[in-house]
Protein backbone atom coordinates (compact mmCIF):
# COMPACT_ATOMS: atom_id res chain seq x y z
CA UNK A 1 0.00 0.00 0.00
CA UNK A 2 2.95 2.54 0.96
CA UNK A 3 4.19 1.66 -2.40
CA UNK A 4 1.05 2.57 -4.35
CA UNK A 5 0.51 5.80 -2.72
CA UNK A 6 4.26 6.63 -3.22
CA UNK A 7 3.61 6.16 -6.90
CA UNK A 8 0.29 7.99 -7.09
CA UNK A 9 1.80 10.50 -5.37
CA UNK A 10 5.12 10.63 -8.16
CA UNK A 11 3.62 9.59 -11.19
CA UNK A 12 -0.26 9.68 -11.78
CA UNK A 13 -1.87 12.35 -13.91
CA UNK A 14 -4.89 14.28 -14.76
CA UNK A 15 -4.46 11.27 -17.13
CA UNK A 16 -3.90 8.56 -14.97
CA UNK A 17 -5.27 6.84 -11.69
CA UNK A 18 -5.14 3.77 -9.09
CA UNK A 19 -8.10 2.09 -7.73
CA UNK A 20 -7.71 -0.44 -4.88
CA UNK A 21 -9.89 -3.51 -4.66
CA UNK A 22 -9.72 -5.11 -1.03
CA UNK A 23 -11.40 -8.49 -1.13
CA UNK A 24 -13.27 -8.71 2.54
CA UNK A 25 -16.23 -10.95 2.98
CA UNK A 26 -16.23 -8.57 6.29
CA UNK A 27 -16.81 -5.49 4.49
CA UNK A 28 -14.57 -2.59 5.09
CA UNK A 29 -13.66 -2.39 8.89
CA UNK A 30 -10.78 -5.05 7.85
CA UNK A 31 -8.78 -3.23 5.32
CA UNK A 32 -10.05 0.44 6.62
CA UNK A 33 -6.47 0.49 8.84
CA UNK A 34 -4.04 -0.61 5.82
CA UNK A 35 -5.64 2.14 3.55
CA UNK A 36 -5.28 4.63 6.38
CA UNK A 37 -1.72 3.90 7.31
CA UNK A 38 -0.55 4.29 4.38
CA UNK A 39 -2.42 7.70 3.74
CA UNK A 40 -3.46 7.04 0.03
CA UNK A 41 -4.98 9.40 -1.53
CA UNK A 42 -6.51 7.45 -4.01
CA UNK A 43 -9.94 5.44 -3.82
CA UNK A 44 -9.79 1.72 -2.00
CA UNK A 45 -13.64 -0.36 -2.99
CA UNK A 46 -14.37 -3.40 -0.84
CA UNK A 47 -15.57 -6.66 -2.68
CA UNK A 48 -17.86 -8.26 0.20
CA UNK A 49 -19.47 -10.55 -2.17
CA UNK A 50 -18.03 -11.79 -5.92
CA UNK A 51 -17.44 -9.05 -8.23
CA UNK A 52 -14.14 -9.20 -8.79
CA UNK A 53 -14.38 -13.12 -8.87
CA UNK A 54 -17.05 -12.62 -11.96
CA UNK A 55 -15.26 -9.41 -13.72
CA UNK A 56 -11.79 -10.87 -13.65
CA UNK A 57 -12.27 -14.44 -13.59
CA UNK A 58 -10.18 -15.02 -10.99
CA UNK A 59 -10.33 -16.78 -7.39
CA UNK A 60 -7.74 -15.64 -5.25
CA UNK A 61 -5.23 -12.35 -4.50
CA UNK A 62 -3.26 -10.62 -4.97
CA UNK A 63 -3.84 -9.67 -8.53
CA UNK A 64 -3.23 -6.51 -11.02
CA UNK A 65 -5.12 -5.22 -13.94
CA UNK A 66 -4.00 -2.37 -16.44
CA UNK A 67 -7.05 -0.74 -18.14
CA UNK A 68 -6.63 2.10 -20.83
CA UNK A 69 -8.38 5.15 -21.36
CA UNK A 70 -11.37 2.98 -23.22
CA UNK A 71 -11.67 0.33 -20.59
CA UNK A 72 -9.50 -2.12 -22.43
CA UNK A 73 -7.86 -4.91 -20.23
CA UNK A 74 -3.74 -4.23 -21.38
CA UNK A 75 -1.86 -6.40 -18.97
CA UNK A 76 -3.34 -8.59 -16.20
CA UNK A 77 -1.05 -10.50 -13.51
CA UNK A 78 -3.73 -13.17 -11.76
CA UNK A 79 -1.70 -14.09 -8.20
CA UNK A 80 1.50 -13.03 -7.02
CA UNK A 81 0.65 -9.95 -7.97
CA UNK A 82 3.54 -7.90 -5.78
CA UNK A 83 3.99 -3.72 -7.06
CA UNK A 84 7.11 -4.10 -4.84
CA UNK A 85 8.64 -6.13 -7.47
CA UNK A 86 11.13 -3.59 -9.79
CA UNK A 87 9.75 -5.21 -13.37
CA UNK A 88 6.08 -5.17 -12.21
CA UNK A 89 7.00 -1.51 -10.71
CA UNK A 90 8.19 -0.75 -14.17
CA UNK A 91 5.87 -2.23 -16.01
CA UNK A 92 3.15 -0.19 -13.96
CA UNK A 93 4.57 2.97 -13.97
CA UNK A 94 5.57 3.03 -17.77
CA UNK A 95 1.41 2.22 -18.40
CA UNK A 96 0.27 5.00 -16.17
CA UNK A 97 3.08 8.01 -17.25
CA UNK A 98 3.03 7.20 -20.74
CA UNK A 99 -0.28 3.78 -21.90
CA UNK A 100 2.66 1.94 -22.67
CA UNK A 101 2.64 -1.81 -21.79
CA UNK A 102 6.31 -3.48 -22.00
CA UNK A 103 6.45 -6.74 -21.58
CA UNK A 104 9.99 -8.20 -20.84
CA UNK A 105 11.54 -11.37 -19.79
CA UNK A 106 11.18 -11.07 -16.34
CA UNK A 107 7.31 -9.47 -16.38
CA UNK A 108 5.21 -11.62 -14.42
CA UNK A 109 2.25 -12.64 -16.64
CA UNK A 110 1.11 -15.83 -14.63
CA UNK A 111 -3.22 -16.21 -14.68
CA UNK A 112 -2.89 -13.29 -17.92
CA UNK A 113 -4.49 -15.93 -20.11
CA UNK A 114 -6.39 -17.84 -17.40
CA UNK A 115 -9.31 -19.34 -19.98
CA UNK A 116 -8.12 -22.73 -20.10
CA UNK A 117 -8.02 -23.46 -16.64
CA UNK A 118 -11.24 -21.97 -16.66
CA UNK A 119 -12.49 -24.59 -19.28
CA UNK A 120 -11.32 -27.21 -17.16
CA UNK A 121 -12.91 -25.92 -13.74
CA UNK A 122 -16.21 -25.61 -15.66
CA UNK A 123 -16.24 -29.14 -17.29
CA UNK A 124 -15.49 -30.69 -14.18
CA UNK A 125 -18.06 -28.59 -12.26
CA UNK A 126 -21.22 -30.18 -15.03
CA UNK A 127 -19.63 -33.90 -14.65
CA UNK A 128 -19.71 -33.10 -10.56
CA UNK A 129 -23.46 -32.04 -10.86
CA UNK A 130 -23.92 -35.24 -13.11
CA UNK A 131 -22.62 -37.14 -10.45
CA UNK A 132 -19.92 -38.49 -12.02
CA UNK A 133 -16.98 -37.49 -8.73
CA UNK A 134 -14.61 -39.54 -11.16
CA UNK A 135 -14.81 -37.76 -14.34
CA UNK A 136 -14.83 -34.81 -12.60
CA UNK A 137 -11.90 -35.22 -10.71
CA UNK A 138 -9.82 -36.38 -13.63
CA UNK A 139 -10.59 -32.91 -15.05
CA UNK A 140 -9.90 -31.09 -12.62
CA UNK A 141 -6.26 -33.02 -12.50
CA UNK A 142 -5.96 -32.24 -15.18
CA UNK A 143 -6.76 -29.05 -14.88
CA UNK A 144 -4.37 -28.08 -11.77
CA UNK A 145 -1.32 -29.30 -14.28
CA UNK A 146 -2.52 -25.85 -16.35
CA UNK A 147 -3.37 -23.72 -13.24
CA UNK A 148 -1.47 -24.90 -9.89
CA UNK A 149 -3.08 -21.65 -8.24
CA UNK A 150 -6.54 -22.67 -9.02
CA UNK A 151 -7.89 -22.99 -5.07
CA UNK A 152 -11.69 -23.59 -6.02
CA UNK A 153 -10.24 -26.47 -8.39
CA UNK A 154 -7.98 -27.46 -6.04
CA UNK A 155 -10.28 -27.89 -3.06
CA UNK A 156 -13.03 -29.49 -5.23
CA UNK A 157 -10.43 -32.17 -6.27
CA UNK A 158 -9.31 -32.41 -2.36
CA UNK A 159 -12.96 -32.92 -1.30
CA UNK A 160 -13.94 -35.63 -3.90
CA UNK A 161 -10.53 -37.46 -3.33
CA UNK A 162 -10.42 -36.90 0.82
CA UNK A 163 -14.07 -36.66 1.68
CA UNK A 164 -13.11 -37.22 5.08
CA UNK A 165 -11.27 -33.87 5.50
CA UNK A 166 -14.47 -32.22 4.38
CA UNK A 167 -17.83 -33.66 5.09
CA UNK A 168 -17.04 -34.89 8.89
CA UNK A 169 -17.62 -31.87 11.10
CA UNK A 170 -15.28 -29.52 10.46
CA UNK A 171 -13.42 -28.54 6.96
CA UNK A 172 -9.92 -30.02 8.26
CA UNK A 173 -7.59 -26.70 7.24
CA UNK A 174 -4.32 -28.04 9.31
CA UNK A 175 -4.45 -31.32 6.77
CA UNK A 176 -5.23 -28.40 4.00
CA UNK A 177 -2.01 -26.70 4.66
CA UNK A 178 -0.10 -29.87 5.25
CA UNK A 179 -0.79 -30.84 1.81
CA UNK A 180 0.43 -27.24 0.14
CA UNK A 181 3.41 -27.55 2.32
CA UNK A 182 3.70 -30.90 0.79
CA UNK A 183 2.81 -29.63 -3.11
CA UNK A 184 -0.25 -31.70 -3.23
CA UNK B 1 -23.80 -24.40 -9.34
CA UNK B 2 -22.31 -20.91 -9.84
CA UNK B 3 -20.85 -20.57 -13.73
CA UNK B 4 -17.85 -17.89 -13.88
CA UNK B 5 -17.91 -16.29 -17.20
CA UNK B 6 -14.96 -16.02 -19.26
CA UNK B 7 -12.40 -13.49 -17.78
CA UNK B 8 -12.17 -10.31 -19.96
CA UNK B 9 -8.52 -11.33 -22.27
CA UNK B 10 -5.82 -8.53 -23.36
CA UNK B 11 -7.52 -6.64 -25.86
CA UNK B 12 -10.74 -7.08 -24.22
CA UNK B 13 -13.16 -4.37 -22.41
CA UNK B 14 -13.72 -5.36 -18.87
CA UNK B 15 -16.78 -4.53 -18.03
CA UNK B 16 -18.15 -2.45 -15.41
CA UNK B 17 -19.09 -3.13 -12.14
CA UNK B 18 -19.80 -1.14 -8.97
CA UNK B 19 -18.19 -1.32 -5.38
CA UNK B 20 -18.45 0.72 -2.20
CA UNK B 21 -15.77 2.89 -1.47
CA UNK B 22 -14.50 2.81 2.54
CA UNK B 23 -16.98 5.20 3.01
CA UNK B 24 -19.88 3.58 1.31
CA UNK B 25 -20.10 6.05 -1.61
CA UNK B 26 -20.49 3.76 -4.96
CA UNK B 27 -17.68 3.49 -7.04
CA UNK B 28 -18.08 2.41 -10.77
CA UNK B 29 -15.27 1.01 -13.21
CA UNK B 30 -16.67 3.15 -15.74
CA UNK B 31 -15.73 6.24 -13.46
CA UNK B 32 -12.58 6.21 -14.85
CA UNK B 33 -13.62 5.96 -18.41
CA UNK B 34 -10.85 8.37 -20.10
CA UNK B 35 -7.85 7.77 -17.97
CA UNK B 36 -5.59 4.94 -17.15
CA UNK B 37 -5.87 2.59 -14.35
CA UNK B 38 -3.99 0.72 -12.86
CA UNK B 39 -6.61 -1.65 -10.31
CA UNK B 40 -5.03 -3.92 -7.60
CA UNK B 41 -7.06 -6.12 -5.87
CA UNK B 42 -5.54 -7.72 -2.33
CA UNK B 43 -6.69 -9.01 0.56
CA UNK B 44 -6.02 -7.89 4.65
CA UNK B 45 -6.57 -11.56 5.60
Amino acid sequence: MPVWQQMYSDITTSGSDILSIAVDLQGPDLPRPFHEKADAEFTTVVDAGTVVTRTFGVRAVPNGALIDENGILRYAQYGGFDIRKPATKRLVTNFLVNGQVNLTDDTPVKGAVDVASLDHFERGLALFGSGDLEGAAAIWREGMKVEPDHWNMRKQLWAIEHPDRFYNGDVDYDWQKVQVEEGR
Amino acid sequence: MTSIGAAPAIGDLVPDFTLPSLDGVNVNLSDYRGKRLAVFMWASW
